[in-house]
């Protein structure tokens, strides 16, 4: 061959420019580099596939959780929409003795109702008794049963597999009527249909079945029950309601401004106050403080942690940062490692001609696939631990409801293991993890001359 | 041959500095290298070829002194991306240890080059195969350094040496771990490049034989030019 | 040592990194591993003051409203019923919730008599007198004895208050208000019948101040707990398991029956997991996995490596006549060396911190968050130097054991192997 006629043809390429190369070229160079490195060094390699997936299934954990917590869930659907009221602080502005309470009364949960910027208000009492149904075949079975009004199915959105909720009337005029859950309806029936009309005994008191409803998830936690009745004003429900606002219920409010809807609250307890003073009272409501909460912060509260949202997200912040921050500082060790055995390889690919910013690059890239690896394996591990976690997880997680109802509840669905942000969430966090691992020991190294780097072989 | 002077070296000196020791590598060397011509220096162990090599190859920078490859001035004026890019169009490396980079394959080392001068991928590989041709090696495109002899991965090194047609090319030793045998393919080959298609070669060696084959021979002691 | 010494001083510029690594290390294992080996201690090795094990607590309830005359008399009934079973050692009626982990205990005031300036939150369990609730729970009493007076103190409160446990005979004030703003009529002095050993009134408190006031004519409700000691050798969980699907007609009498049956460990978990404490437990356990792991990673993976690196030393070390044992031992002093010297700084630093912040208390129960609460302080834990020095300790331990890791199994692969392997 003569090799001078072919010397000659490079003449006519077009004019050489950096980085003009297809990525999948350059790209698979990158990646088959890798591959051989893993197969070569699998130890560390395989610590660094750990420790990745590691990081990335702890946050994709806690990522999941929040998503549970946060974002629509069957039947609460308008959970972005959704605030509550949980409780009213009274005070004495003679005295400054204040009277807390962890619910207000029916009066409140009225006068809510007139406000302009509240869509819908539904009520849940706090009375959690241990109760038990009577079932047919004569052994007592307990019940998570909670005391609602009508507008509670009108926030939260079931689906009845017959009849329908309780109305208003019913409610008002407190006829013992229910909605069971599949699960309960299938336990104590045996069957989800034709029991409308039928009675159901629980806690030894006859309630009228008005529909049966597919039952939510657990972490569904703001509206989780087995059975839903009406309570209106019953002490046997737990009802209880004083003149100055305090009292049993929770109101759960829809709204598509919370601000206004916290300033509309404060006018009302203000005129309520008001009407206290008029008639002689010595009682003033404060207005809202905590117990007046967006969803979104309700979620992200838990229980050792006051409802302070700004802390409660720098928590999360700072926990997400030392998720990071630990396995990125381990994997900077190992890559500094590993850069120390390639100086020479470096060394060589500058002689070369190659560019710092290339070499950079290629680092990265090659070191992409095994954070790639790691976060697969990482998602994966999170998956099973979501699903096969069971209460355990759910424990940590800060569902402490779970442990009333127990876990067949817990439905780990599709939409809920794989919801884009989950996969979002992964992506970002594997390539934060695997610039921040890798960026600085590399840059590290490729500062070393090029005689001294490949003196490292000799 | 042209008197076309490729490489120019003047007042060329370089000392290494350590904590406690101070060790001058090179001392005021004048040295001219021609276009087309093939170039030994030679000289015992410790007397600076290596370190004169590095600085003509602009992988190490002299202490003082100045330094030309090609009618250009290299100083502190280039930039290290600016310097990248000129040994990469200019220079070509054939090192005693190879210095191959094990987790690439035969073709994928010979490529390098020309993948850092942007070319496009699938040029490179019609390239890449066709010089790994010219060195008899056409059989073992797939295969990685560790499956080699040492002259076939010094082979190997040639011809990534050459596959972006540089002007220069610089060879610190490259038969020092090789047999004799295997020694003289290698020098053959580098004569072939030298004498076919006027390549500039300068070439660090130890061996008086294979230097005496070369056009001229340069001989230093304890970092001074002799001749 | 002086071989170690200068070999570790030989290589400073790498083992400085190595001793940054170590020192960090050592500090976040502070962070990390102080709050469990509080909550561990806490919840398995800390004493609750009563006997747990074989403890139910059997719950009654009315299919209606139910006069007090027939409930007490339908509640001793139960009651019988209970002892008549084989695996029943005791039977004892509680008021209002009033045993550990029920929520049924209040918080008053206390104080030597006359004396409103000193004043202690204690929680107070009422007792039905005669129920011989003390025996059933299992308490130990110190002094005194219980059948002979008002109340039972236990020993945190009776040396808080007089400084000593012999205090039967004794009086104390209760204070329904704030002792400073109590009126002459707002306070009752109670005699003291006997003190018993601290008792932890939920499981995760360290809180050791009690009084166990016993009174005749409490009233009895159909809504009560019994407490059930059972048998050695009976488990209380397999118990109210067994007696579960036949309780409602087997312990029934009248219109009243057993509702519910639960071991104290059930409820103590219930009561955990709704407290949140459960929760909190899980998540710094599944960080302190998370952490550990990664560090050991990470500190096995830098001395690994580092070990690697000295392939040619060992190998030149065996070409000279050293055993591998020999040469195992050196790599495994001077990991020793770095680790202990690393570790003592790591304490060191943290001690600047814990001096200002204290060490980790544990899951702080949220009674404990009052201002005004005094700690009983007979826990070693909350003593700081035994502390320090046994948390120190095991987290030395810990690095120790991945240090020793990381440098055995690459060096003794390295040593199975020739020579002339090592030194190519």
């Amino acid at each position: 061959m003569n090799f001078k006629k072919t010397i000659d043809k490079q003449a006519a390429w077009p004019s050489p420019h950096r980085g003009g190369d297809a990525l999948w070229g350059r790209g698979g160079l990158y990646v088959r580099q890798a591959l051989h490195m893993m197969r070569e060094d699998g130890l560390f390699s395989a610590i660094y596939i750990a420790g990745t997936a590691l990081a990335v299934a702890f946050t994709m954990v806690i990522v999941m959780a929040y998503n549970f917590k946060i974002a629509p869930i069957y039947p609460e659907v308008n959970r972005t929409r959704t605030c509550y009221l949980d409780g009213i602080v009274d005070v004495n502005p003679t005295t400054g003795v204040q009277q807390e309470c962890g619910g207000v009364s029916q009066e409140i949960i009225d006068r809510l109702k007139e406000l302009p910027s509240v869509k819908q208000v539904g009520t849940v009492t706090n009375f959690r008794p241990e109760i038990y149904v009577q079932r047919p075949d004569g052994n007592d079975e307990p019940i998570f049963m909670q005391y609602v009004d009508d507008g509670f199915f009108k926030v939260y959105q079931f689906d009845f597999i017959e009849g329908k909720p309780f109305t208003h009337e019913d409610w008002q005029k407190n006829l013992d009527k229910i909605v069971l859950t599949d699960k309960v309806a299938r336990s104590v029936f045996g069957t989800t249909v034709g029991l409308v009309g039928k009675t159901i005994t629980i806690d030894y008191r006859d309630y009228t079945i008005c529909g049966v409803a597919r039952a939510a998830n657990v972490v569904s936690f703001m509206s989780y029950a087995e059975a839903y009745t009406g309570g209106h004003q019953d002490a046997r429900c737990g009802y209880w309601g004083d003149p100055w606002g305090k009292g049993s219920l929770r109101a759960i409010i829809l709204t598509d401004d919370a601000e206004a809807l916290r300033a509309d609250i404060n006018q009302m307890f203000a005129r309520l106050s008001h009407e206290f003073r008029e008639r002689g009272d010595e009682w003033e409501i404060e207005p809202v403080g905590k117990n007046f909460i967006v969803h979104r912060d309700m979620a992200l509260s838990t229980h050792e942690r006051s409802r302070d949202a700004e802390q409660n997200l720098l928590y999360l912040v700072l926990t997400f940062l030392a998720l990071l921050f630990v396995p990125v500082v381990n994997l900077s060790g190992i890559i500094s490692g590993r850069m120390e055995s390639r100086l020479a390889e470096m060394g060589v690919r500058k002689a070369f001609g190659a560019s710092k910013r290339e070499l950079l690059s290629q680092i990265l890239a090659e070191n992409f696939v095994l954070t790639f690896l790691g976060s697969v394996v990482g998602l994966l591990l999170a998956w099973g631990i979501v699903r096969f976690g069971g209460l355990w997880m759910l424990d940590a997680l800060g569902f402490s409801n779970a442990s009333e109802v127990g876990m067949e509840d817990f439905m780990a669905t599709g939409e809920m293991l794989f919801a884009p942000i989950v996969f979002v969430a992964t992506l970002l966090f594997c390539l934060l993890i695997n610039t921040l691992a890798a960026f600085l020991p590399a840059w590290l190294s490729l500062r070393k001359p090029i005689v001294e780097s490949m003196m490292e072989k000799r | 041959m042209t008197m076309e002077t490729v490489i120019k070296l003047t007042e060329v000196n370089k000392i290494y500095r350590t904590e406690e020791v101070e060790t001058q590598a090179l001392e005021n060397v004048n040295l001219e290298v021609y276009k087309g011509e093939f170039l030994s220096v030679m000289g015992p162990s410790g007397c600076g070829k290596s370190t004169l090599l590095n600085i003509m190859g602009l992988l190490d920078e002299p202490t003082s002194g100045m330094v030309e490859l090609c009618g250009t001035t290299i100083g502190r004026n280039l930039s290290d991306n600016q310097l990248a890019e000129f040994r990469n169009k200019t220079l070509g490396f054939v090192f005693q240890s190879f210095h191959l980079i094990s987790s690439l394959n035969v073709i994928d080392n010979v490529q390098l080059p020309l993948m850092y001068r942007g070319v496009p991928y699938g040029e490179r590989i019609r390239r890449a195969k066709e010089v790994i041709e010219r060195v008899g090696l056409s059989h073992r495109m797939k295969h990685t350094p560790v499956q080699l002899s040492g002259g076939q991965c010094q082979r190997v090194a040639i011809a990534r040496a050459i596959i972006g047609n540089p002007e220069i090319i610089l060879a610190d030793e490259p038969t020092g771990n090789l047999d004799s045998k295997m020694g003289a393919d290698i020098l053959g080959l580098l004569k072939q490049l030298n004498e076919e298609d006027g390549r500039t070669i300068v070439m660090v060696t130890h061996n008086e034989q294979q230097a005496r084959q070369t056009s001229r021979i340069v001989k230093f002691l304890d970092g001074r030019q002799m001749e | 040592m002086r071989v170690i010494l200068k070999s570790l001083w030989a290589r400073r510029k790498q083992n400085a990194w190595i001793c940054a690594e170590l020192v960090l290390v050592s500090i976040v294992s502070w962070f990390v591993l102080d709050p469990l080996f509080v909550i561990v201690h806490d919840t398995f090795v800390a004493s609750d003051g009563y006997d747990p094990d074989r403890l139910c607590i059997l719950s009654t309830h009315g299919k209606e409203e139910i006069p007090g005359e027939e409930s007490i008399r339908c509640i001793e009934a139960i009651k019988t019923k209970l002892k008549n079973l084989p695996e029943v050692e005791s039977v004892s009626l509680t008021y209002e919730r009033g045993f550990p982990n029920g929520d049924g205990q209040i918080e008053t005031y206390y104080s030597l008599p006359d004396d409103t300036v000193h004043w202690l939150l204690s929680s107070c369990l009422h007792f039905h007198r005669g129920e011989d609730l003390y025996k059933t729970l299992g308490l130990k009493v110190l002094s005194g004895k219980p059948e002979e007076g008002d109340a039972t103190i236990t020993k945190s409160l009776a040396l808080a208050l007089f400084g000593r446990t012999d205090v039967a005979g004794a009086t104390i004030y209760e204070y329904y208000n704030l002792p400073a703003f109590a009126t002459p009529d707002e306070h009752r002095p109670l005699r003291i019948s006997a003190v018993v050993e601290d008792i932890r009134m939920e499981k995760m408190a360290n809180w050791k101040y009690g009084v166990f006031w016993e009174r005749s004519n409490l009233f009895v409700g159909q809504e009560s707990d019994l407490l059930v000691r059972l048998k050695d050798g009976v488990d209380a969980t397999t118990f109210c398991a067994q007696i579960r699907p036949t309780m409602q007609k087997e312990l029934s009498s009248g219109r009243l029956f057993v509702c519910k049956a639960v071991s104290m460990d059930e409820l103590v978990d219930h009561h955990l997991r709704f407290q949140g404490v459960t929760g909190s437990i899980r998540r710094y356990v599944s960080l302190a996995v998370f952490f550990m792991v990664n560090l050991c990673l990470g500190t096995i993976g830098t001395f690994w490596l580092q070990t690697r690196k000295r392939k040619e030393e060992i190998g030149i070390m065996r070409a000279f006549g050293a055993s591998k044992r020999r040469i195992m031992r050196a790599f495994l002093s001077e990991g020793f060396v770095l680790t202990t010297l690393c570790h003592l700084l790591g304490c060191f630093l943290f001690l600047q911190y814990a001096a200002s912040y204290g060490l980790s208390l544990g899951i702080i129960n949220y009674q404990e968050l009052r201002p005004f609460l005094v700690r009983a302080g007979d826990t070693w834990l909350l003593h700081f130097v035994p502390h320090f020095l046994a948390v120190g300790t095991f987290i030395y331990l810990v690095i120790l054991l991945t240090v020793s890791i990381g440098i055995a199994i690459p060096a003794w692969n390295i040593c199975r192997g020739k020579p002339v392997e090592a030194i190519k």
